[in-house]
């Protein structure tokens, strides 16, 4: 049920991302088509909506890369620790990973709470509220990424070592 | 004194294999709530710089470089090369740096170069009778000009962060690129005349004019980004969007190795693979944010004036830093640490940004192939099966020959700065 529930997770993931990713791709080609093409019709938002898509996108992402343990590190000292520290010492960067990206959940949302009391737009005529286009994209990859985490300790996948565990 | 301390407190997570990302949040959160500056603005800082047209150029040039690496491209390049300079003694080497020279205009990434090359080439080495170290060396090495030749991943975040011209930038990669190049080419003829390796043989006329014919699909997208950036008719993003466009329609329509059905499947592949650098530049632009109110850039400044640094003490100095951080860091992970730190006494020195900006990124080169965290080196690994050793052995003259060349484009400005400038004046 669970592993049902999170290959399905994955999939819903990775197509938002591809989704997104596509419509930026596609809005922001046609604002630079028709600028040169049709410069009556351009649409002054393009690479505005573009940005916010891959923004998006890139932030939701960090989901699937915590959960597939593809974010960067430097791991050339800890791979000579013997096989018993390792195994701890990689369970408590999992956790040093789970507190910070809490941390930046909150100040993500005081962020988004306090740009929207601004009531930041953009300077093009679609006016997005910036608190939403932009910003809060911060604490909902947070959270995405800490209820990954959760998931991982439900599954004892946190467990597994980087260098045994493959991407599903 | 703190402030150092929490520089110091960063490499040490970083030693201890905490994600680059979260090292710096950490460390720049601590450090920032120590000095009783907002946090809530620090979080803003660090998601806002990313609104930024250049930033979209990054997913769309990996994604490009992924469609290039999947779909065919390498192969008929290395075709047209060969017919080229296939027939010279050690032609095969020769053939994988003409080749990864192209290839490196159209993918901006140092692995997937690597990787699209060394699948082709390596075994294509090994059979002829080349040494599989030397194989493993050619490619790793031609591999990094990926980052140098433009369009290169490395100058948009370099430009990102020093707020510099990302096609200025992209212009003074092009001269380093091709001397590079050039004495990647005089090292291998040298070895193969040295092992007596055979030449191979002449490729008839047609073929020859079929290979070249075969290639210009494949050659046609760094001459469009080109034009579209110089000619005035496309910002880099847009013509990282033209990049992915084309790179798709060539690997699925003419060199059919890309399925429709596989497309999404390479875009979200991209979108991952940008996103784990995006996740490093939005913790980096929070960094930035903490260094550049904490006063180390300024204590950095005035202790090279009362020192009395000269640029060229100061440069020396920077090499034998990105050189030893680059062996256990990440390479982009490198740049985007130590930039905001010195960016204002490269100013203060007078430095030119563009010309520090190559040095770094040629910095980053060695950083692929020096162990014991050259990404290259895992690259040439994985797809020969050879031992890490084996591919540090292979590597290890070519390591030689970047000091050398790394020397050259830092003591000789003009190399970086002579294009750019005669483009766009000074």
């Amino acid at each position: 049920m669970l592993e049902t529930l999170i290959k399905a997770w994955n999939r819903i993931e990775t197509v938002i991302i591809g989704l997104l990713l596509l419509g930026a791709l596609g809005v922001f080609m046609y604002g630079s088509f028709t600028r040169y093409a049709f410069p009556s019709i351009a649409p002054g938002w393009a690479e505005e909506v573009a940005i916010y898509c891959i923004i998006w996108a890139s932030l939701i992402s960090g989901s699937i890369l915590a959960y597939e343990r593809r974010h960067l590190a430097a791991e050339v000292f800890i791979q000579h620790l013997p096989k018993h520290l390792y195994d701890i010492w990689e369970k408590a960067i999992f956790f040093v990973m789970f507190f910070f990206c809490g941390t930046m959940a909150y100040l993500g949302y005081e962020g988004v709470l306090f740009v929207n009391l601004l009531d930041e737009r953009s300077a093009s005529s679609l006016q997005v509220p910036q608190a939403f286009a932009i910003y809060l994209a911060l604490p909902v990859g947070m959270v995405l990424m800490i209820l990954r985490m959760i998931v991982m300790i439900i599954t004892r996948r946190w467990a597994v070592s980087t260098s045994e565990m493959g991407s599903d | 004194m703190i402030s150092f301390l929490g520089l110091g407190g960063m490499l040490a997570l970083l030693a201890l294999g905490i994600p680059i990302f979260v090292s710096l949040g950490v460390i720049s959160l601590l450090m920032i709530a120590g000095e009783g500056r907002p946090l809530i603005d620090a979080a803003l800082t660090s998601v806002g710089g990313l609104n930024s047209s250049a930033f979209v150029a990054v997913p769309f040039f990996v994604i490009a470089a992924t469609f290039m690496q999947k779909g065919g491209i390498a192969r008929v390049l290395i075709d047209a090369a060969e017919a080229w300079v296939g027939w010279a003694r050690g032609g095969l080497a020769l053939v994988c740096v003409f080749a990864t020279t192209v290839f490196a205009a159209i993918s901006g990434s140092s692995v997937a170069t690597a990787m699209a090359m060394g699948t082709f080439l390596i075994p294509s080495m090994v059979e002829k009778g080349y040494d599989r170290p030397f194989a493993l060396g050619v490619v790793g090495a031609a591999g990094t000009m990926g980052v140098l030749i433009p369009p290169s991943l490395a100058m948009i975040l370099y430009g990102l962060i020093v707020e510099e011209s990302v096609p200025r930038l992209f212009l003074a990669g092009v001269v380093p690129g091709l001397i590079q190049a050039s004495l990647l080419s005089l090292w291998i003829v040298y070895y193969a005349r040295r092992k007596g390796y055979q030449p191979g043989e002449r490729v008839p006329r047609g073929e020859f004019i079929r290979m070249n014919v075969a290639a210009l699909p494949a050659l046609s997208i760094p001459i469009v980004v080109f034009v579209g950036i110089y000619g005035g008719f496309t910002t880099v993003a847009e013509a990282a969007g033209v990049a992915v466009i084309m790179a798709m329609l060539v690997a699925v329509f003419i060199y059919r190795q890309t399925k429709v059905g596989e497309v999404f499947g390479v875009i979200t592949d991209g979108v991952k693979t940008a996103s784990a650098i995006t996740f490093i530049v939005i913790f980096a632009l929070l960094f930035g944010h903490w260094i550049t109110g904490s006063g180390v850039p300024t204590a950095i400044v005035e202790f090279a004036i009362n020192q009395e640094l000269k640029p060229w003490q100061f440069l020396l100095f920077i090499n034998i830093l990105m050189i030893v951080l680059g062996m256990f860091l990440d390479a982009i992970a490198v740049i985007l640490i130590i930039v905001p730190v010195v960016l204002p006494v490269v100013e203060a020195l007078g430095i030119d940004l563009i010309h520090f900006g190559i040095v770094m990124v040629v910095n980053m080169e060695i950083a692929f192939l020096t162990p014991p965290i050259g990404l290259n080196l895992f690259v040439l690994s994985s797809i020969s099966r050879a031992p890490l050793t084996e591919a540090v052995r292979g590597v290890a003259p070519f390591v030689v020959i970047m000091f050398g060349f790394l020397m050259l484009v830092t003591y000789v400005p003009q190399i970086s700065l002579w294009l750019p400038n005669l483009v766009f004046g000074n």
